[in-house]
């Protein structure tokens, strides 16, 4: 293809888009709804996989130490942990740091646990990171195999129901995107067809004059592309809107270690693939309607 | 040139439109076909334009088999052939100057080649002063003459006009005639498919006749003995 028919096409896809006015203005609508879908889709499961990473990077089993064990023993437990498979960190907590804690988060209240240094009933303990949270199980009983462990906290279950939770989410909104894409791959082939059949007559004329299906197609699919990637561009607006306010909203839950993204953060992989799907869904809609009713 | 070997077209519905018809074309020979409609003269344009597929024969165009083309070698074929409808055909919503020029950005030839190409075949047609007006504006005399400008302007080795004097005044359809004889004397084969007799004979071209499909007169002539 030389520029002058790359400038051909496009032209002809831009007047086509133009001149049809309320038929692209319907694709660019839909098509719209099905990218904003998308990209809630999207910066939905970005921000899950950046949540879980965080609650797995955040993740400890905290491992408390049987009461009269010497303090020596204590110490050589730390080396003894460290060398299980899988365990990336070990802090010692003493009994008291243990209460001191528990105090901090009692605050006004803290004068009930009063006394308790005296006969601190808390336990000495590690808190223990790990590398993979999937192979936590092997290692909490490598660690159970030590005497002089009482027991073990594991909130492993917990993160595995809110990751299982977030996964089925994930996939029920997957598909919702998926029939959204179909819909607005029939509108889009839908205009195309209008398209085509108006300028039937032209198609002919093209074709007896030597016009391979290429040159005959490239303009209409050049216009599903147009309605494609305005229809990317607006969604991307409204979704910017709706994700600063969501994040504003929701601003005083994520504090502390866990967060989500900010706009700022997700703005280029979402505009990216917005377009992306734009552009795809803008094709194949022209392609359809090309391969049924051009007969090129 | 033209050659159709043994040809006969039998459409679904039963009718044979032609029965084992056999002429060859030259190169470079100016040849009308005649007869009453529904006689077998379009079918003989469809199946050179490869609209339609022989039933039994070959029609070979410049050593083209062309019943054997794939839908992907149709448009390359194509242009080799230069095409005159009775109806024009002229894209309705491009300048004069832009219709022809299409037919060369088909080919994907380059802005300086439709540049020096459009005005030439323009000028040689009588139409340099309308290169910027819609079809539209155009008397049908004018808009044949574009067509005629379309067809040459990428030097086909054939033409094929089928029934390009039809809308035509018979003054006005003289005067293409005319213009197709002189692309015929620049060695375009021309394959004029027609039914004006009066031009016919004042022509005095090979005239090929057909009648329920079959060939019923090949010589160089009038229209029939008759007339």
């Amino acid at each position: 293809m030389n520029l002058n028919s790359f400038k051909y096409f496009v032209n002809e896809g831009v007047k086509s888009f133009l001149k049809n006015g309320l038929m692209s203005i319907a694709s660019v609508i839909t098509i719209m709804l099905c990218l904003i879908m998308f990209g809630i889709y999207v910066l939905f499961a970005a921000n899950l996989n950046y949540v879980a990473r965080q609650v797995e990077e955040n993740y400890e089993i905290q491992v408390f130490i049987k009461d009269g064990t010497s303090s020596s023993r204590t110490a050589q437990l730390a080396d003894i942990l460290i060398a299980i498979p899988n365990v990336n960190k070990v802090v010692f907590v003493s009994k008291k740091e243990a209460l001191d804690s528990w105090k901090a988060q009692f605050g006004e209240n803290s004068e009930i646990l009063e006394g308790l240094e005296l006969d601190n009933p808390l336990r000495d303990s590690y808190k223990i990171t790990v590398d993979s949270l999937s192979l936590v199980d092997e290692t909490v009983s490598k660690i159970n195999e030590i005497e002089e462990i009482a027991n073990i906290k594991n909130n492993k279950d917990t993160i595995e129901k809110l990751i299982s939770v977030t996964s089925v989410v994930k996939t029920v909104s997957f598909w919702i995107m998926v029939v959204f894409a179909l819909v607005s791959i029939f509108i889009i082939s839908n205009a195309i067809r209008i398209t085509i059949f108006a300028r039937r007559r032209e198609v002919n004329i093209m074709k007896f004059i030597g016009a391979t299906d290429w040159f005959i197609s490239l303009p209409f699919m050049i216009e599903g592309i147009i309605i494609g990637i305005i229809g990317a561009l607006f969604s991307v607006a409204v979704l910017s809107q709706v994700y600063i306010r969501f994040l504003n909203l929701v601003g005083d839950v994520f504090t502390g270690s866990i967060s989500l993204y900010t706009f700022g953060a997700v703005a280029g992989i979402l505009t990216a693939s917005l377009a992306g799907m734009g552009t795809v869904i803008g094709a194949l809609g022209s392609l359809i309607s090309l391969r049924r009713h051009l007969h090129v | 040139m033209i050659f159709f070997n043994n040809i006969t077209k039998k459409y679904e519905n039963g009718t044979v439109a032609l029965d084992n018809v056999s002429f060859f074309v030259d190169k470079g020979e100016f040849v009308f076909i005649v007869g009453s409609s529904g006689a077998g003269k379009s079918t003989i344009t469809k199946l050179i334009l490869c609209e339609e597929k022989p039933t039994s024969g070959s029609v070979l165009i410049n050593g083209i088999n062309v019943g054997g083309l794939k839908q992907k070698e149709m448009p390359y074929y194509r242009r080799q052939l230069g095409m005159v409808f009775q109806d024009f055909r002229l894209l309705p919503n491009k300048s004069v100057y832009d219709n022809i020029a299409f037919a060369m950005q088909v080919r994907g030839a380059s802005t300086k080649e439709i540049r020096r190409s459009v005005p030439n075949v323009l000028s040689m047609v009588g139409l340099s002063s309308k290169a910027r007006v819609r079809p539209n504006q155009l008397s049908g005399g004018e808009q044949q003459r574009v067509s005629l400008a379309r067809a040459m302007v990428n030097n086909p080795p054939v033409l094929i006009a089928d029934e390009p004097t039809g809308n035509l005044d018979p003054s006005t359809a003289y005067d293409i005639m005319r213009l197709l004889e002189d692309i015929n004397k620049k060695g375009t084969t021309v394959l004029a498919v027609t039914h004006a007799r009066d031009i016919v004979n004042k022509m005095k071209k090979r005239v090929i006749e057909i009648d329920n499909g079959s060939i019923i007169r090949d010589e160089v002539g009038g229209y029939s003995n008759e007339s």
